[in-house]
């Protein structure tokens, strides 16, 4: 290679660091730029984490050949992880699907079949008659779908109004369920509006950073690097780090903890306790913004009705929670001393005493953080509850770096799973499905007859695979995600739901993933940069991108998906006689003429998608359909927030083609603004004038705190199991590995899973790092190799196993136990034995 | 061939020793270092698996408490998907 170019190259990517570091380097030659080869770069958005990186996709001939972290992306300013980094090769593994796959035996469908390559024509001419069967036999209860946090915008949109409307079944929830059900609960409960009130801006404006069960070096590097440089740079800024066992944020923590698993609610109600003790309170804040609850108590597991732990529960199930005085409150708190707290926890006084002063210092700006650790906990609502209390009754939320914030796992299960509201119990923007006035109002935007919509809830993600075990639920299709791979307890559940006779399951996946395999139908699908696309990440900020390539071979996206299904179904085979009497015109009309030809979704012209330079792009689905699909279901779904007489303001979007000029924008968008702190006036538009504060999702504008008790985990270690068994992540894999485990440079660096354990744990067993062994549970065995060093240090009786290995697949260990009231799989806490295979 | 750069911030306890730790790879080079830890580094390596394997391994050096990928520019790829599934049926 001509020397000069690998020296401009060299030059040219020093100096991209140097801006991205904030660091001055002595001028680079100017005039190479003609050197680089003809890339046509325009802003994406990155595939992983729901930080929601802006990154620069870099196209030659028909492939993404680089990505790059975008340098006017206010969320990483040109920074990248390392797996954002390999972005551009997660399209490109071998393995790629290119054509529909059915379970085959003598020509035909058979469930025990071998996967033959069929048309599309006849998958979705088999899915469809499988799909009608089961309305026939049995009603809209019997069908339902399994969509994802990682859907686009419109993907989650199109089969919310498929399933809801078309179909008449709530039997639709996101993988989200299984990451982030918790925190919207908690969001519900104590503001009556979802997602965070501050903004990754907190990460600049805070003195004091708490993490709550979330490893953010390893998984939101980006945010990570942001808190690292407040942290070196800013006087006196200090960082404390809670977990179950020593991760990469202790390398930083000034104040490191390791708690026993569950006992987080007994150090919150501690920190509580510390601030009315002390009466460090912000008495004018909770006089004029806040009221006092105690929510039920004794709520059982999540755990199928007939399991004894459901059974002896008081009050399975219930999230009812009751007015009381701050009096009534204090003396509820006050059992739950330094000393009670230091004991449950095994956190010495001097480390929890540091850590509540921090939030009882009204000088001092308090940012929290908190992913996994509280959601994926089977009182997951209660501890999201219990840390809002602490912020709450010292005032510290809605201003600049007092923010408790919860982290999101996927690039959009706020904008897809949260806001589009594709769980069994939503509709677009925060609405219900139990409302009788929400239900109208999504079936007046619709063009629905009253009624359309079910009122009850449907079958959420664990207990779809508990119906599909008891063949109550018969056609499945799960879009975009793995999650036989992700569910717990696979081998009592997933798996027996998966290949019951009585079921027939399509999965949509770029990839022959593990939930692929176990399907009956697989359909091959576009992923990230092969459509165009939206997502919506943990701050409230839209973004969106445009298609830079073509799908190989003959995958198509999720929104084609749906949106041609719904073409083989007459309204007369989806909809009772009654609903058909109160729109006659829709008669012999099909779904598709309904839902998507209904005047507003395909209502924008398909014109040529042209970028501000000039470049032109493709969009599949536009020509395909004959419409722009992307904008028009897009501004369908803005009637649910952005028109006058929305049933719940406060979730405001711009128009289509400003979001394409943006790098994303937070709602509440209201005049072309975004909104960097809710609820506070002068930074939230929708607060009025005088009121300094109001939490307007709720009728009387106050914030509920609610007290929540200590109540043990579903299942804790005993003679038999004697070890937790925690499950999680790594840096070099996101989820279940089904993309980046087809990197080769990431699979190479971290081939398989392993189980992190303490080297004493080690040693009692007779096993030495390195050693192969058997991890057993009440409910499976896996096989793995023991480590006792390397990033994750689990104190003694605690091992941590990452889940993004197909090859050994840890949930089938996990228990099913969910938080009763989000119905999110508690996949931090169960009982396990480790021995020497 | 393979060009990329990095921010890699140092914990300031440990510049010096980050900074001899780094140049230790093969194609690495420190072009700053800022008052609070942080350095400009490229990786500059015959090919792309080279330099991915030196990434990966940089990241886990000790007194490193983040390393940010800014850029890369690479000719050439191509590898085997080296996945494997457990059979679940």
């Amino acid at each position: 290679m001509n020397i000069t170019r690998r020296n401009f190259i060299k030059a040219q990517a020093a100096a991209a660091a140097a801006a991205a570091a904030g660091i001055t380097l002595p001028s680079i030659a100017a005039n190479g730029q003609d050197l680089v080869d003809e890339i046509r770069w325009d802003k994406g958005v990155c595939r992983f984490c729901g930080t929601g990186c802006g990154v620069l996709v870099g196209t030659k001939q028909g492939k993404v050949v680089a990505t790059q972290g975008d340098p006017d992306a206010p969320v990483n300013k040109g920074l990248n992880c390392i797996k954002g980094y390999f972005l551009s090769k997660i399209m490109y593994g071998q393995d790629r699907l290119t054509k529909p796959l059915l379970r085959k035996k003598g020509g035909r469908f058979h469930k025990e079949g071998e996967f033959t390559e069929v048309s599309w024509d006849e998958a979705f001419d088999v899915m469809a008659s499988k799909w009608k069967e089961a309305l026939k036999k049995k009603g809209p209860t019997s069908v339902g779908m399994f969509g994802s946090g990682q859907w686009t915008l419109w993907e989650g949109y199109a089969a919310s109004k498929l399933m809801k409307a078309g179909f008449r079944s709530n039997n639709l929830d996101p993988n989200a369920r299984h990451c982030m059900a918790s925190a919207v609960g908690a969001f519900m409960r104590g503001f009556g509006i979802d997602e965070p009130m501050g903004c990754y801006d907190d990460l600049e404006h805070a003195d004091v950073f708490v993490l709550w069960g979330a490893n953010m070096a390893e998984m939101h590097p980006i945010l990570w690097s942001r808190m690292t440089d407040t942290r070196l740079t800013k006087p006196d800024c200090e960082v404390h780090v809670l977990s179950t066992f020593e991760h990469r944020c202790f390398e930083l923590a000034d104040n490191g903890m390791i708690f026993t698993p569950q006992t987080d609610l007994a150090i919150l109600n501690y920190i509580a306790n510390y601030i009315i003790q002390n009466k460090a309170y912000n008495k004018d804040f909770i006089d004029k913004h806040v009221n006092f609850n105690a929510t039920t108590t004794d709520i059982g597991y999540g755990l199928r009705d007939e399991h004894p732990l459901q059974k002896a529960a008081a009050n399975p199930n219930k999230g009812k929670f009751n007015k009381i005085s701050f009096d009534e409150y204090a003396k509820m708190v006050s059992e739950y001393t330094l000393e009670k707290a230091s004991k449950m926890s095994g956190v010495p006084e001097d480390k929890l005493e540091r850590l509540a002063k921090v939030y009882a210092d009204p000088k001092k700006k308090v940012s929290s953080y908190w992913t996994m650790g509280f959601n994926q906990h089977t009182r997951g609502v209660w501890v999201n509850g219990l840390l809002y209390n602490v912020h709450l009754l010292m005032g510290k939320i809605s201003e600049p770096g007092n923010s408790p914030f919860s982290l999101t796992g996927q690039p959009s299960a706020c904008g897809t799973a949260r806001e589009v509201g594709t769980f069994a119990h939503r509709l677009p923007a925060d609405l219900v499905v139990m409302k009788e006035a929400h239900r109208d109002y999504a079936e007046k935007i619709w063009k629905l007859p009253k009624g359309t919509i079910p009122p009850k809830p449907g079958f959420h993600a664990v207990l779809q695979h508990r119906k599909l075990k008891d063949g109550v639920l018969n056609a499945y299709w799960v879009q975009c995600n793995n999650n036989m791979q992700a569910a717990p307890n696979m081998n009592e559940e997933g798996l027996p739901g998966y290949r019951n006779p009585e079921n027939f399951i399509t999965v949509s996946d770029p990839y022959p993933t593990i939930t692929a395999i176990a399907a009956d139908l697989i359909l091959p699908t576009s992923m990230w940069m092969e459509k165009e696309g939206a997502y919506g990440n943990a701050e409230r900020r839209t973004q969106f991108w445009r298609q830079q390539v073509d799908a190989p071979g003959e995958s198509q996206s999720d929104v084609w998906q749906v949106m041609e299904f719904s073409k083989r179904f007459k309204m007369e085979e989806v909809w009772p006689e009654e609903l058909l009497a109160q729109k006659p015109e829709y008669r012999g009309k099909t779904m598709y003429d309904v839902l998507y030809g209904n005047g507003q979704v395909d209502k924008f012209k398909a014109d040529p998608v042209v970028d501000n330079a000039g470049n032109v792009y493709n969009n599949t689905e536009s020509k395909h359909f004959g419409y722009y699909v992307q904008k028009g279901l897009f501004e369908e779904y803005r009637m649910f927030n952005s028109v006058a007489g929305v049933p719940k303001k406060g979730h405001e979007m711009a128009s289509f083609d400003e979001y394409h000029n943006s790098r994303g924008l937070r709602w509440p968008v209201i005049d072309g603004k975004e909104t960097l702190w809710r609820y506070r006036e002068g930074y939230d538009p929708h607060v009025e004038a005088g009121s300094e504060v109001q939490f307007y999702g709720k009728p009387d504008k106050r914030a509920a705190i609610i007290f929540a008790p200590f109540e043990p985990a579903a299942e804790s270690p005993d003679a038999e199991y004697d070890l937790w068994l925690s499950t999680g992540r790594v840096l070099e894999h996101w989820h279940s590995g089904s993309m980046t485990r087809r990197v080769p440079e990431l699979y190479r660096a971290y081939p398989d899973a392993k189980l992190y354990m303490h080297p004493e744990d080690a040693k009692a067993r007779g096993l030495k790092r390195g050693v192969e062994v058997m991890v057993s549970t009440r409910r499976g065995e896996v096989a793995t190799r023991v480590e006792t060093r390397g990033r994750n240090k689990p104190p003694r009786g605690l091992v941590f196993m990452p889940w993004f290995d197909a090859g050994q697949l840890v949930n089938k260990l996990t228990l099913d136990a969910t938080d009763p009231l989000s119905k999110e799989t508690d996949f931090k806490k169960c009982a396990c034995r480790v021995e020497k295979a | 061939m393979s060009i990329s750069s990095l921010v890699v911030h140092a914990h300031p306890d440990s510049v010096e020793a980050v900074q001899k730790r780094l140049v230790a790879f093969e194609g690495v080079e420190i072009h700053a270092v800022s008052n609070d830890g942080k350095m400009v580094v490229t990786v500059d390596v015959p090919d792309e698996r080279k330099a991915a394997d030196t990434l990966l391994e940089m990241q886990k050096q000790d007194g490193i408490l983040s390393a940010s990928l800014i850029y890369n520019h690479f000719e050439n790829t191509t590898e085997p998907s080296p996945v494997k599934e457990e059979q679940v049926r």
